[in-house]
């Protein structure tokens, strides 16, 4: 039986081998074309993700510039030391190296370099805007430890710092919004934030071919990489020098400028007081200096030009001049005589004025701010129709500025009285209090602004910081929409509100006599805003010149007791200012006329005007 | 014996088939060795290897005139230079790779590790092929275990498991060409399948049992199977002591196998990057010099152990596949040489050369695509490294020279 056995297996054996090796063989084709055929596209992404590596290019923040091209906002160079997660992290020795030249502790160092964006890939920002000598120091280590890069980029400076309110500041990107995976850094504040869109570009996306110990071998063309958009430079309505100027004669105080153009809504300048180092937000901000920022009791992040709201005083009173008009109560033969005080019910309201203004009609009754007058015109046309004609200047609403974090004010209405103080619960007292702009009703700076430019040209102008954005590669050009509304008020009835302005300043008796120039004739009104917490506010509000209105101011002082030594002079040399920077010449008494057809103030700019300059004596239409 | 015919196909004369499918194969190899001088920048591994296969044919022509009878009388004699090189290896032997494989001889580096699998192969033919008093059952089992032990533990010490397990298959490889019975394979394997119980109780635990129901119904004696039994049970509860006996690499890359993916970054990068190179190559590759895993160096090992999955990214499933038919060729050669060839001695010289470029091939082609764990065994033919290129074409001139000299 072995025998055949035997006999069998010398007859077979070399199939029974064959078959062995075609089985096994079989097996690893089988395998193949799995891997090869069937599952190839998960293959070939494996080997794509090996050598491919996306860098991400940061674009260029667009610039900000000013009116007349002055660069207010600029990138500077600054070295930005970045680590990437995957072979940082895990590596003590480097963390330890790290912490010991940044003088940062272990701890604040891994939570800087934690994963951020997609993977374990993209680099984590350390440290931004590394100081020379600690860049030597790196720069002697950096081949000892893998994984940490010093980079090149753009840093925002500010070699006009005032304009802080209206830039903003820029920041990191927290981990919410970088959904996209990207990095760098994203305006938190001002224009940077509002027009992060424009300023912010697009990053580019280069793809990277690295060998295994990741040194770049070349740069890939397919996947198609993406070209880097740089952002806008935006050009501004501010003028950099009057909003220095502006911020030169707010000397240390505390308060809000904001000048516009009231024929076509350009901001001249907005300035909020007391500000902050726009510079200290673009590295990473130490939470100390944070920390002081935030408990600083004069507040200097709050933008006060738009986010302060303040009873406007007497400067509310025009609201009143031109309802009484519209209502009938008040004409030219309506008089009141003010004794200093006025009683309502068992209260007497006093007269800024304690020896009393004596009788007076409704232009001398501006002129000198007398709180009788208005208060006897307030009682007369009660909170719904002293609101409706509030509203009518834009009052208890957005001015719609291009900034961030605008409030609204409050302009008291029934409803609004009656949910505050419950039905018939307050008095003829608060009604008086709102005659005079006191008590319940509040104002933006920006408002008063918008405001007063309503009362010189007869239009609401939305107001605009941004003029055009300006693509710098492209050449291409964006205007940003003027936009404004007809005042809802017949121009008789303005032009007499004009006029009582006008008085206000360059009228003995009125309480800005003394501000009066000799070269310009200036409108405004002084305003006293009462603040239960302390010293009152200045408030003036203003326009110049007069004849034809070329900018529009208000100014808040906090704690400048009068509006007409505190706020009032700031206002009408910032005016002076802006008209001499306009016509420049010899300080003498003219006349300005505006060529008919040429309306728009870029014209003016050009001096396609007609300057007859006369002198004192045949003055007919400026003061005396 | 009209069966035989259909199978070795053309009778006698010089079997070109074998011949070319090595020239093709080494040919591809040293393409594909270019390929990843290439990609290291600046090695002149092509060089090298060129030179050596142009000594290795001329060898290889010499070699395959020689009668057989020299290399039978040689056999003893060439195995006890194997193992007193293998030794010289252990005393004064140039350590890579974590193991002591090399000796330098006038600059020259060579692995006796790899001349020895030549030698065993002629030392078991000339045991197996004895016709006097020819050796049967359990008594060539010791002889061939012996022998092979002999040459094996040398090996084993510089460590190279894989190269050691080489020898272990030519054996029973020959053995079960010369047709050692069933049962005593049975009997051999059973305990060595025992050994991995752990790794797979289910599997080991159903093939062991099974084994012992075929051998109680052949009729193996009652205490055979008692002794057996005893063996199994020691085996299974010494493996966890075998295991420790590994070198902790050896540990880490059976681990790995079992699990690639649990140190992408450490240890199971290799196995990884051999098949994303040979997936990502899909039907024809990714063209000569074009393979991105390879040139970009993320393809370890690419002149040696993953030379297959150089070729499997760069040309493709295609190319793939061609390599694999050139070996199976080669090796079907082989055993039909074997089984056709005049001097019985010879025949299984043919065998043992089938046996060693096949579990060679399959070893490293099931390491590329992720069946197997990394052994670092060298694909034959194709893969940078001279000692076993020359190993390789030795072997296939005394096939060769079988293969002349015919049954009738």
């Amino acid at each position: 039986m072995n025998q055949q056995k035997n006999y069998w297996w010398e007859e077979n054996r070399l199939r029974v081998f064959v078959l062995v090796i075609m089985l096994l063989f079989a097996l690893i084709e089988v395998r193949l074309l799995w891997m090869q055929i069937i599952n190839r596209p998960d293959f070939a992404k494996a080997a794509s993700a090996n050598r491919i590596r996306t860098e991400i290019i940061e674009p260029i923040r667009g610039r900000i510039y000013d009116r007349h091209g002055k660069l207010i906002v600029e990138n500077r160079p600054s070295y930005t030391l970045y680590a990437y997660p995957y072979s940082v992290k895990r590596n003590i020795e480097t963390l330890e190296l790290l912490s010991e030249i940044l003088e940062l502790d272990i701890t604040e160092l891994r939570k800087r370099i934690a994963v951020r964006g997609w993977n374990t890939f993209s680099p984590a920002v350390v440290m931004r805007d590394v100081p020379f000598d600690l860049l030597a120091k790196l720069e002697a280590i950096r081949l000892d430890i893998p994984g940490i890069e010093v980079h090149l980029e753009a840093k925002r400076s500010y070699p006009y710092p005032e304009s802080v309110h209206i830039l903003g500041y820029v920041g990191e990107r927290t981990s919410k919004k970088s959904r996209s995976g990207r990095l760098g850094l994203i305006g938190k504040r001002g224009i940077e934030k509002t027009y992060e869109g424009w300023l912010g570009g697009e990053p580019g996306i280069k793809y990277n071919q690295v060998d295994v110990t990741g040194r770049v071998t070349g740069v890939l063309s397919d996947p198609v990489p993406i070209p880097v958009k740089p952002g806008w430079d935006a050009i501004l309505n501010i003028d950099a020098e009057l909003q220095r100027y502006a911020y030169d004669l707010m000397g240390n105080r505390t308060g809000a400028v904001v000048a516009m153009d009231p024929t076509n809504g350009q901001v001249l300048a907005l300035l909020s007081v007391p500000d902050y180092d726009p510079s200290i937000f673009a590295g990473v901000l130490p939470k100390e200096i944070w920390a002081k920022i935030q408990s600083d009791t004069t507040h200097p992040l709050l933008n006060r030009a738009v986010q302060g709201q303040y009873p406007p005083g007497s400067t509310y009173k025009m609201v009143l001049l031109a309802a009484g008009w519209e209502e009938g109560i008040i004409e030219n033969s309506f008089r009141t005589t003010c004794y200093g005080t006025f009683r309502i019910g068992r209260r007497n309201f006093n007269c800024w004025n304690h020896a009393g203004h004596g009788s007076l009609d409704w232009k001398e009754s501006l002129q000198r701010s007398c709180d009788v007058f208005f208060y006897t015109v307030g009682l007369e046309l009660g909170v719904k129709v002293m609101e409706k004609y509030s509203r009518i200047f834009g009052f208890g609403s957005d001015t719609h500025i291009d900034l961030d974090g605008e409030l609204s004010g409050i302009t008291p209405s029934i409803e609004y009285m009656n949910r505050k103080y419950g039905v018939r619960k307050w008095t003829r007292g608060q009604l008086a209090n709102i005659a005079i702009g006191q008590g319940d009703v509040l104002v933006t700076p920006m408002q008063l602004a918008v405001y007063t430019g309503a009362i010189a040209t007869g239009r609401i102008q939305k107001p605009r910081l941004v003029e055009k954005l300006h693509n710098p590669t492209t050449g291409d050009i964006n205007h940003t929409k003027e936009s404004s509304i007809p005042l809802n008020l017949p121009d008789a009835t303005r032009n007499k509100i004009r006029e009582a302005m006008r008085l206000v300043v360059n009228e003995p008796g009125g309480t800005a006599y003394w501000l009066r120039k000799h070269d310009i004739v200036i409108a405004g009104k002084t305003g006293t805003s009462e603040n239960p917490h302390g010293e009152d506010h200045g408030v003036f509000v203003g326009f110049a010149p007069f004849d034809n209105p070329l900018i529009a101011v208000a100014v808040i002082v906090e704690h400048g007791e009068h509006g007409s030594t505190s706020a009032a002079p700031v206002a009408c040399s910032l005016m002076e200012r802006y008209i001499h920077d306009l016509f420049p010449g010899p300080r003498q008494r003219r006349v300005w006329r505006v060529k008919k057809d040429t309306t728009k103030t870029d014209s003016l700019r050009t001096n396609e005007i007609d300057m007859k300059q006369i002198g004192d004596s045949t003055s007919h239409d400026t003061t005396r | 014996m009209i069966r035989q015919d259909n199978i070795t196909g053309k009778r006698g004369g010089f079997d070109y088939t074998l011949l070319i499918s090595t020239i093709l194969l080494v040919t591809i190899g040293l393409f594909l060795i270019y390929s990843s001088d290439q990609a290291q920048g600046g090695t002149n591994r092509f060089q090298k290897q060129l030179i050596l296969a142009v000594i290795g044919f001329i060898l290889l022509g010499g070699i395959s005139a020689v009668p057989g009878r020299i290399f039978q009388a040689l056999s003893f004699v060439i195995y006890g230079f194997s193992f007193f090189s293998l030794i010289l290896v252990l005393l004064l032997g140039i350590v890579g790779l974590g193991a002591q494989r090399w000796l330098a001889i006038g600059g020259i580096q060579i692995q006796p590790s790899e001349l020895a699998k030549i030698a065993l192969i002629l030392l078991l033919a000339r045991i197996l092929s004895r016709r006097y008093n020819p050796l049967i059952g359990w008594k060539l089992v010791v002889v061939v275990f012996l022998y092979g032990t002999l040459i094996v533990l040398p090996i084993l010490m510089q460590p190279d498991l894989g190269t050691s397990t080489v020898f272990a298959v030519i054996a029973v490889a020959l053995l079960a060409w010369h047709g050692l019975q069933l049962n005593i394979f049975i009997q051999l394997f059973v305990p060595v399948a025992a050994l991995f119980f752990w790794v797979s109780p289910w599997v080991v635990s159903i093939v062991t049992v099974s084994s012992f129901i075929w051998l109680w119904l052949s009729g193996v004696r009652r205490l055979g199977t008692v002794v057996l039994g005893v063996v199994t049970i020691s085996m299974l509860f010494l493996a966890p002591f075998a295991w420790n006996l590994l070198e902790p690499y050896q540990q880490r890359r059976l681990s790995i196998f079992l699990n690639p993916s649990s140190d992408p970054l450490g240890a199971g990068y290799q196995v990884i990057q051999s098949q994303v190179a040979v997936g990502s190559g899909g039907l024809s590759g990714k063209g000569y010099l074009q393979g991105t895993q390879s040139q970009l160096k993320f393809l370890p090992e690419q002149h040696t152990d993953f030379i297959f999955a150089l070729m499997g990214e760069e040309f493709g499933f295609i190319g793939a596949s061609v390599v694999i038919l050139l070996i199976s060729i080669y090796c079907w050669r082989c055993f039909a040489i074997a089984s056709r060839a005049k001097s019985y001695y010879m025949a299984l010289i043919a065998v043992g050369m089938g046996t060693l470029v096949f579990y060679h091939a399959i070893i490293n082609i099931g390491m590329a695509v992720g069946f197997l764990p990394v052994t670092g065994l060298p694909l034959p033919f194709l893969s940078y490294g001279r000692s076993f290129l020359l190993t390789c074409l030795i072997g296939t001139g005394m096939t060769l020279s079988a293969g002349l000299y015919r049954k009738v």
